[in-house]
């Protein structure tokens, strides 16, 4: 759980220079980098992640395709 | 990446893409691909949004169609209602769309996945998340919030050299250099806020990683990561729409974090590596525009899972001199 005290800490070691990294600091900032449960809803919709798969199996059950489709995969770097 | 947050997730999207066989693809592949799904794309794509734009310019969005081919509705758009309103159009378009123009005329061409056959099913795959540290200097749109996720494959023998070089304790050796050379440039680059290109080679000036044994227990051996990154390029490249000026971009960081190797399994049960460091510069989409200097950033390497959507390929895999 990110804190506003946490990011008050993190930011104070920012302004000093390079963030230092240790074994203590450690969980704060994966804590901080990884996305919250809240951020990754989108992984729920069971994303097929190749369309002609999609359009195989859209013509086998019947059912229309939605395309999501960036500049780079929209299920990874985007 | 603002779509995942502020579309995807919404509960009145979901319900209504369960009508649908949800799909994803990168855009660039998929629309200059000479195959069956790049033709049937094609076909659906001159139909969207961006269909009156030169065949060169992306064609990136959400689309819905039908398998067919037929084109039933479009959007490029960050916006969950909006994007709600276009499913909506769409099944209306299906529903209105006579049978005998739903589906594919004949049986469908088989197709080959560009880089899956790269996939290293007995190495090791990790998920590199990518986020800002805290600053002082506060955005105040998405941007604060921005983070990323990228992939990052590892060849069974490459795997190897992240394992403990015994099981006992103080064991001590060096991933290679040509592998942390590798992550440094393709996976710790800046695309916090969207895509950005790997570093040179020639842009690398510190890549080191140790493994060293930090207890055994039985099967289980544990190793603590510890290394240092410093990458730099300099030139002349555009970071907006005013054209090429001269640049310099990078990241210098340490590296933390620690695995647990099962000796009989011969596989990491467990592997997670922080790192943290200050980066600068910005490219032609990674939107750093106007934020170039100095700044805090990390990242988060952990074990990606088994399923589909943990499959994807590196961002930057051409740079693997894997081949093709």
């Amino acid at each position: 759980m990110r804190t506003a005290a946490l990011v008050l800490a993190l930011a104070a070691i920012a302004r000093a220079g390079d963030p230092e990294l240790t074994d203590e600091l450690y969980p704060q900032y994966r804590d901080h980098i990884r996305p919250k449960p809240s951020e990754e809803g989108w992984r729920s919709v069971g994303w097929r992640t190749s369309y002609w798969a999609a359009v195989q199996e859209g013509n086998r059950k019947g059912l229309p395709i939605l395309l999501w489709t960036m500049n780079g995969h929209p299920l990874a770097c985007t | 990446m603002r779509a995942r947050r502020y579309v995807w997730a919404e509960p009145e999207v979901q319900e209504l893409l369960k009508k649908f066989v949800p799909a994803t693809e990168e855009v660039h592949t998929l629309h200059r691909d000479q195959g069956p799904a790049g033709k049937h794309f094609r076909l659906v794509s001159e139909k969207g949004h961006y269909g009156k734009n030169p065949i060169d310019w992306t064609r990136q969005g959400i689309y819905a169609l039908a398998p067919s081919g037929e084109f039933l509705a479009s959007i490029n758009s960050t916006n969950g209602g909006d994007v709600e309103r276009m499913l909506k159009e769409a099944l209306e378009a299906w529903e209105a769309l006579p049978r005998n123009k739903r589906l594919l005329a004949g049986k469908p061409e088989e197709a080959r996945e560009r880089w899956a056959h790269l996939y290293p099913e007995d190495g090791m795959v990790l998920r590199v998340y990518t986020r800002d540290l805290p600053r002082e200097k506060k955005m105040k749109d998405w941007r604060e919030g921005a983070w990323n996720l990228d992939y990052a494959w590892f060849r069974k023998e490459e795997m190897w050299k992240f394992a403990p070089g015994g099981a006992v304790k103080g064991v001590r050796h060096e991933v290679p250099e040509e592998i942390v050379r590798r992550l440094a440039r393709c996976h710790f680059v800046d695309n916090v806020r969207g895509q950005t290109e790997a570093f040179p080679e020639e842009a690398v000036e510190e890549a080191s990683l140790t493994v060293t044994v930090e207890s055994v227990k039985g099967d289980r051996v544990t190793v603590k990561y510890e290394g240092t990154v410093k990458i730099e390029q300099r030139g002349n490249w555009a970071v907006d729409d005013t054209g090429a000026r001269a640049q310099t971009r990078g990241f210098r960081g340490k590296l933390l974090g620690r695995g647990k190797w099962s000796v009989q399994g011969k596989k990491f049960e467990t592997l997670e590596i922080v790192s943290v460091g200050t980066r600068w510069g910005g490219t032609r989409y990674n939107f750093r525009n106007g934020d170039l200097e100095e700044a805090p950033l990390g990242y988060v390497l952990t074990l990606a899972g088994p399923g589909p959507e943990d499959r994807m390929t590196p961002a930057a895999i051409w740079q693997y001199g894997w081949g093709e």
